[in-house]
């Protein structure tokens, strides 16, 4: 009975429920897509660390393990479904025109267990059965190998069976001394390169089914295999690099997701309170006539929940279609989880039930009295109480805010700002009524009646300006924290990506190589010194430390030793390249004059400089080849490495290590392949002792999955701005709606529909550009907060967003309520009588 | 007018030998992270380690000036020697060449930028150590050979007192080693200081007969 009602109501109300299921849908629809996405950005990552890694887990060390070792781990490698194993060396390649040195991995037939090795002509998988090799094409390249040539590896003869094209694995590590070469393990044993002495790395690699929790199993791993000479990673910590990355945006999707369900939520509300406040006089009445209240609610509870089950379809129904199509977009494999599926019901019925919660109370208490009473009065009820029945549904909103962020801290900062800004633009508006009240009243009709409104019904006006002004932050939120991560995770302008990496360039070869690169069409850049030094003492106390004595060191303690005791590598760079940002303290006063008795100044990189201790005004103590040099640090950098240029932990201002004995960092810019072979073969010829590293590929890969998520951010944007001004729309509709007995009233009284019209404009326009502006400056400062202090990354700020939000909300704002109004100003002012009726 | 003379002369020659057994004798250690003490601290790397122990020998005037530099090759080694020559160091220890092996270098280059260095040296008249080192026996039969040789070569070449293998009895010992089992740990650090003590022992004795004839 109480079904067949609401659907009724659903029926006669068709404006109304088409409305509502638009705009929740479309919260709904953005909540899908981008857990949708978020899912499938999630999976990216894990797919390209495992493939990095070439397994779920990996067991390193510079020794077989032993039976005990072995023993040790069997109860958590049981579980693993499927496991390989690799020996890696360097050797000398030897062929009759030469010896060159290879990275030798000897692999099993299972290997790899994820990614993928491509070869250039198929290969025939048959490595450990036959004496044959796969090189890299930079190995073929420096040798001029080919396909079915014959090399030497210590005493066995091997055949060059194919060529490497991809390497999951190559294209990620990257950073290698010597080209690839993979063998088959039995082979390798019959090359007499495994002899007591010889340098050499055992991984095991391991495969778990996708129930199996892989970082439980590193963890206690790490407890069983004490002896730090053995590593146990996790697919997870293979990327870092990138898992940094993909952890920016997948809490901004998660905060983008909540956004745009909060901004829904608060549409989907103001049309509920509209409608209700409609309908409450047929409610008293039918409660007047016997209906118990209880019942009443029931009927409308059982219609929101029928909207929000249809603003669920009609949300699934939509991500159905856009998937596809947005994966195609931004070339990513969407899918709809199952998890999300399920989650998106939930939240879609149980947003609807919250939000309607506070005016089903109100009907819950209804008493026919309020038939002589004011309409807004009348669904507002008392504030208390109006005010305690909204807790359910912020307490559900906190919990999913920590849900969707996967963290109490972005969860709560979320949430607790967003009410910190609802509280600060509320505590504005009696601020400005009293300023208001203060002013002469205008001597334009239209000013004095649409100001003498907002002072006389203040309650209007705070709904108003708090409802403008929070979609105004949440709707400026979203742009603006794409701007920054965008910042973030993409290549610097004006930076150019390097093809090759070159170190240990010599003092004296820096111009010979620059004239080369020339005559080869290529050029040198980004020359940095680098100079070996050991940081003696901070501030006057010895930083190094020594081992514990007749301690057993544990793996912690190595690392601190390590981290300690390890050279740093000094640089100067003057000014700094646009890869690098001053985020705190001065930049330098200039070049060092060694006249002077001032200590040299210092940059740190800002993250390095907190993992050490290091404060501004630190005095550092550097040994570089026995010569002490002092450095103060005036200044902490934020570093791009996504810049892909060279770049410093530690620089000096410029002058101060100009005699220190030093060796330098270069690259060369965008090369396509012949020219990068040509070059890499010449170098090795003339410049033997410049270590080339070819980054080109790497590179590549990692910025066209930056451009990628680029776009994938920009699309969030969109939507989250498309969703707040529907919420606008609402929103104003609403207001608008509320003015009825207004705009009749002054009909009555004799006021043409142009003075009621600028009345409104006024009112709402000015209103609307307030709050979207309070709402706007809050929103920046939201933002900057978020970036400092959840991502970590940096600010930036662009007037242009702002100000073309603020522009179209105002207009929005005016032009819903202008159209609503002149539905009103149309209708005769006997209607306000047949309302009462 | 004779006797005072005579007398100032006799008490001269009856007075300790003054400043000459207290001016330091420098040794510079050039090298790479071996003589760096990579991944442990300065203190407890073999130059530190040699200086104190040469001077509880009884050669309080040693001074040591540690110039390793992680990752170093061969290639700037003579720059790294001009930039030390204003310390004025009777003594040089050169340790160079691994990573250049490490890196599979050709071997005809190494031993010219060792051989450019120790003429430097010589010319500025400066005793010259050198240190052998090996590969790991994964590089190859022939190369690590004819790496190996290398020194003998030099040391021959330029009559120069060699070192043949400074990681004699350190490396492949995993507890002298540190978990990369490449790098010596303070342990290893001391056993190297043990075996080079007293080639300088040799030297500085040597030395010190010189400056006394």
């Amino acid at each position: 009975m109480k079904i067949k009602l609401a659907f009724r109501e659903i029926a006669q109300n068709r404006k109304f429920s088409v409305a509502y299921i638009l705009n929740l849908s479309l919260g709904l629809f953005g909540f899908l897509l981008l857990n949708s996405l978020n899912e499938s950005v999630q999976k990216n990552f894990q797919t390209h660390s495992r493939s990095i890694l070439t397994a779920d887990l990996a067991i390193a060390c510079r020794r077989p393990l032993d039976l005990q070792e072995e023993e040790k781990i069997a109860p958590i490698l049981k579980k693993a479904i499927a496991s390989t194993q690799t020996i890696e060396l360097y050797s000398m390649v030897v062929t009759p025109r030469g010896s060159r040195l290879a990275e030798l991995i000897a692999i099993e037939d299972q290997y790899p267990l994820y990614g993928e090795i491509q070869l250039k002509k198929g290969g025939t998988l048959h490595l450990n059965q036959q004496p044959l090799v796969w090189i890299s094409t930079e190995l073929a390249a420096q040798m001029n190998l080919r396909i079915g040539d014959t090399l030497q590896l210590g005493a066995l003869p091997l055949r060059v069976e194919d060529q490497i094209g991809q390497d999951s694995r190559a294209s990620w590590n990257g950073f290698s001394l010597a080209p690839k070469l993979y063998l088959g393990v039995s082979q390798l044993h019959q090359t007499g390169l495994l002899r007591p002495g010889s340098t050499v790395w055992y991984r095991k690699f391991f495969k778990f089914s996708s129930e199996e929790d892989v970082e439980k199993a590193t963890k206690f791993l790490k407890q069983k295999l004490t002896d730090p000479g053995i590593q146990i990673i996790s697919h997870r910590t293979a990327g870092e690099q990138m898992g940094r990355i993909f952890a920016y945006l997948s809490d901004y999707l998660g905060l983008v997701a909540l956004v745009g369900l909060f901004l829904a939520s608060l549409g989907s509300s103001y049309l509920f309170q509209s409608f209700l406040s409609h309908r409450l006089k047929e409610i008293a009445t039918l409660i007047s006539l016997g209906l118990p209240p209880l019942k009443a609610a029931q009927i409308y509870l059982a219609q929101v929940t029928i909207l929000g089950l249809a603003s669920v379809l009609v949300a699934f129904f939509a991500t159905a279609i856009a998937l596809p199509i947005i994966g195609k977009i931004l070339s990513f494999q969407l899918e709809l989880p199952l998890l999300s599926l399920l989650s998106t019901f939930l939240v879609g019925v149980g947003a609807s039930l919250l939000i309607s919660l506070p005016f089903l109370f109100r009907i819950r208490s209804l008493s026919p009295t309020i038939l002589f009473q004011d309409t807004e009065t009348q669904i507002m009820g008392e504030r208390l109480e109006s005010i305690l029945s909204c807790f359910p549904a912020l307490f559900c909103f906190y919990l999913l805010a920590v849900w969707q962020a996967h963290s109490w801290k972005i969860g709560s900062l979320f949430f607790f700002g967003l009410c910190f800004s609802s509280l600060f633009l509320a505590a504005l508006v009696p601020v400005g009524l009293r300023i208001l009240r203060r002013l002469p009243l205008s001597k334009t009709l239209s000013l004095k009646l649409a100001s003498r409104y907002l002072v006389q019904n203040p309650r209007s006006t705070l709904a108003l300006f708090l409802s403008v002004g929070i979609g105004a932050v949440l709707t400026i939120l979203i742009p603006q924290m794409h701007q920054n991560i965008k910042s973030e995770i993409l290549a610097p302008s004006g930076a150019q990506t390097p093809s090759l990496f070159l170190f240990d360039i010599q003092e004296d070869q820096v111009n010979p190589l620059s004239e080369f690169l020339k005559s080869e069409g290529a050029s040198l850049l980004q020359i940095s010194p680098l100079v070996r030094a050991r940081l003696e003492a901070m501030n006057g106390n010895p930083f190094q430390k020594k081992s514990k004595e007749d301690a057993l060191s544990t793996r912690e303690d190595e690392q601190e030793n390590r981290m300690r005791n390890r050279g740093f590598n000094l640089s100067s760079r003057d000014p700094l390249s646009e890869s690098e940002v001053i985020t705190s303290g001065k930049p330098f006063s200039g070049k060092y004059l060694k006249s002077t008795s001032k200590i040299p100044e210092i940059s740190v990189e800002r993250t390095y400089a907190k993992t050490l201790g290091m404060h501004l005004g630190d005095v550092l103590q550097f040994d570089v080849q026995g010569t002490p040099i002092l450095g103060k640090i005036v200044n902490f950098r934020k570093v791009r490495w996504t810049s892909f240029q060279p770049n410093f932990f530690i620089q000096f201002q410029s002058g101060v290590l100009d005699d220190a004995p030093k060796t330098y960092l270069a690259t060369i810019g965008k090369l396509n392949i012949p020219d990068r072979a040509r070059i890499q073969n010449k170098m090795i010829q003339q410049f033997s002792n410049i270590s080339v590293v070819d980054v080109s590929s790497l590179i590549q890969r990692m910025l066209e999955l930056f451009e990628q998520l680029s776009g994938a951010l920009q699309l969030m944007a969109l939507l989250s701005v498309i969703t707040g001004n529907m919420v606008l729309f609402s929103i104003s509709r609403h207001q608008a709606q509320t003015r009825q007995r207004e705009v009749q009233l002054l009909k009555v009284l004799g006021a043409k529909i142009r003075l009621i019209e600028q009345t409104h404009w006024i009112e709402f326009g000015g209103i609307g550009l307030l709050a979207s502006l309070f709402g706007a400056a809050v929103s920046i400062a939201f933002s900057w907060l978020i970036s400092a202090f959840l991502f970590d990354s940096s600010w930036s700020f662009s007037w242009l967003l702002p100000v073309k939000i603020i522009f179209g909300m105002t207009l929005i704002t005016s032009i819903t309520t202008s159209w609503a109004m002149r539905k009103t100003l149309n209708e005769k002012p006997l209607s306000l009588l047949n309302q009462g009726e | 007018m004779v006797l005072p003379l005579f007398i100032t002369l006799i008490r001269l020659l009856l007075s300790p030998v003054p400043a000459q057994s207290h001016t330091p004798i420098r040794i510079l250690f050039l090298g790479d992270s071996l003589t760096d003490g990579y991944g442990i601290a300065r203190e407890a790397a073999f130059p530190i380690l040699i200086e104190k122990k040469l001077k509880a020998l009884g050669h309080p005037e040693i001074e040591v000036i540690p110039a390793g530099i992680s990752g170093s090759t061969a290639a700037g080694a003579e720059k790294r020697l001009k930039w030390q020559i204003n310390k004025k160091p009777q003594i040089l220890v050169l340790e160079l060449g691994a990573n250049d092996g490490l890196r599979g270098l050709p071997l005809s280059e190494i031993k010219s930028h060792l051989s450019q260095t120790i003429t430097l040296a010589q010319k500025e008249h400066i005793e010259v150590l050198l240190v052998g080192m090996k590969i790991p026996p994964n590089y190859g039969k022939k190369y690590t050979d004819h790496f190996e040789a290398l020194y003998t070569q030099l040391a021959q070449k330029f009559k120069i007192k060699l070192i043949p293998f400074l990681l004699e009895g350190i490396a492949n010992h995993p507890e002298l080693n540190q978990e990369d089992q490449i790098h010596p740990n303070e342990k290893g650090h001391q056993k190297i200081a043990d075996q080079v003590t007293p080639y300088l022992e040799k030297m500085i004795l040597k030395y010190e007969k010189h400056l006394n004839r």
